[in-house]
């Protein structure tokens, strides 16, 4: 996650726009992938998660208690569920039964808050996230290979990030290679892109060419779990959002029989 | 005439307790003669629950056409009481009520003139077997059919009420039939459907272990009910 995202540090209002839609998207994602390991009496840890935050400084922003500290700066997701900042009460449109919605109180949990920009080491991050991910393999090399998702505004300041997406990718499991998918924020007014296949399917935009180059292809059950949601999917169809939601990304992890209305 | 014999078989998914099974199975003896098994999705909570209060009302009630089935859904989602949320219930379990449990439901009505009505939602698998060779499986007949998102019923009031697929026929003095769970169904489907006719419970659970040990079937809750027709 690129933590510096705007120029403020204010909450509300007063943050810039692209410093609170990050915020949002981090928050959502790990809401969203917790929701998917809930049960009534708990979460199930189906998912390790660490969340790096690179701008004046690039860090882990989860700090793992000692019992963690083995897993590389990753905590089973069920500490993550337990352990908001906060939850705040937001109003969401739910279906009415009769064809309309109505509008619900709804606990949204909060773990991150916006915060400045200064600098954008996107080569630093992937390289951090690189070892963390290595760390991972060497204790669980038969599972399913670790996933980064890159959030950014596009531009890296400390070199080219091509080099270091190809070198994080590179480490595998016995099941595949590191999945590395790119969620492009930009503050273009160009038309979002979902999972494109090829570089005509986006903007013209430097930056989000070279995101959607250092993106994986989705692997096979990924693909097939997209195609079942109605998206068009071809064997490069790669794990890139320009300016859209990127939730889709972890919906498409595969745990068990998923409800199609939950999609 | 007889009742027909049953046998019925569950087993949780490799590493999960008894308690943490979301497959659910009930049958209702005597004339007309029913059973269902239903599953709980694994991204569902309250699944296992809900998929028992399914199987229980099935075979209470006998919805045993699509028409039927959508009706009595409405009552059947009324009664539905999940455990109450305590104020001390973390933000998650919250928005997992909020979303509702969601199982796949196949209920199946024997009647004693020698016909049979059958009603699904989702992906478990009825087998009808004559002489231990199958001769039709449904809603799904191929094991490469089955995925992660299949249709489901929701718990909750305000959701549509889903497509139900009917199905009817004959039976014969001697036939079978197998209700199983997606997991069961699909393996059944690829190696041999008629398998739980042969082996006890305890004998299916064993084959089971071993085709998940080799991968060959997914490790996932699993439900049956065998059918005996009377001869």
């Amino acid at each position: 996650m690129q933590e510096p995202f705007g120029g403020a540090e204010q909450r509300g209002d007063a943050a810039p726009s692209k410093a609170r839609v990050l915020a949002d998207v981090v928050n959502r994602l790990l809401q969203n992938l917790i929701l998917r390991c809930a049960k009534e009496d708990g979460v199930r840890d189906y998912f390790y998660v660490g969340v790096i935050g690179y701008g004046e400084r690039v860090q882990p922003l989860i700090r793992p208690v000692e019992e963690y500290r083995v897993a590389g700066d990753l905590v089973p997701i069920s500490h993550l569920a337990e352990r908001p900042l906060r939850l705040e009460e937001r109003l969401k449109k739910v279906p009415d039964g009769q064809g309309g919605f109505i509008e619900r109180r709804v606990k949204f949990p909060v773990w991150f808050d916006p915060h400045a920009k200064n600098g954008t080491p996107m080569c630093q991050a992937l390289d951090l996230a690189a070892s963390m991910v290595r760390t991972w393999i060497d204790l669980h090399p038969h599972s399913f290979p670790p996933i980064v998702i890159n959030i950014t505004d596009g531009e890296a300041t400390d070199g080219d990030p091509l080099r270091y997406a190809q070198q994080l990718r590179s480490f595998a499991t016995d099941d595949g290679e590191t999945l590395l998918f790119n969620v492009h924020l930009s503050s273009s007014e160009e038309p979002a892109v979902e999972l494109p296949a090829s570089v005509e399917e986006l903007p013209r935009d430097e930056y989000a060419v070279l995101l959607f180059q250092m993106s994986s292809v989705l692997p096979f059950t990924m693909r097939a779990a997209a195609e079942q949601e109605g998206y068009r999917v071809t064997m490069d169809t790669r794990g890139f959002v320009f300016n859209a939601d990127p939730v889709a990304l972890v919906r498409f992890l595969e745990i068990g029989t998923r409800p199609s209305t939950l999609r | 005439m007889d009742a027909p014999l049953v046998r019925t078989f569950w087993l949780p998914r490799a590493g999960a307790s008894p308690d943490a099974c979301e497959d659910a199975f009930a049958v209702r003896p005597g004339w007309p003669f029913a059973a269902a098994v239903a599953d709980g999705a694994t991204e569902s909570a309250f699944a296992g629950a809900w998929a028992r209060h399914l199987v229980q009302h099935f075979c209470r009630d006998l919805p045993a056409t699509p028409a039927a089935l959508q009706d009595q859904l409405v009552h059947w989602r009324a009664a539905w009481q999940p455990d109450r949320l305590g104020a001390t219930s973390p933000w998650y379990v919250a928005a997992k009520l909020e979303e509702g449990a969601h199982a796949a439901l196949l209920g199946l009505v024997l009647h004693s003139d020698g016909t049979w009505q059958a009603v699904a939602v989702g992906d478990a698998v009825l087998l009808h077997l004559r002489g231990k060779r199958l001769l039709q499986a449904w809603p799904l007949d191929d094991p490469a059919q089955f995925h992660h998102r299949p249709a489901l019923i929701s718990s909750r009031v305000e959701a549509a009420l889903p497509e139900v697929e009917g199905w009817r026929g004959e039976w014969r003095p001697g036939d079978a039939f197998v209700l199983a769970t997606d997991a069961l169904g699909a393996w059944l489907l690829a190696t041999d459907p008629a398998l739980p006719l042969r082996l006890p419970p305890e004998g299916l659970a064993a084959h089971v272990t071993a085709a998940r040990r080799r991968r060959t079937l997914r490790n996932d809750d699993v439900a049956a009910v065998v059918v005996h027709c009377p001869p």
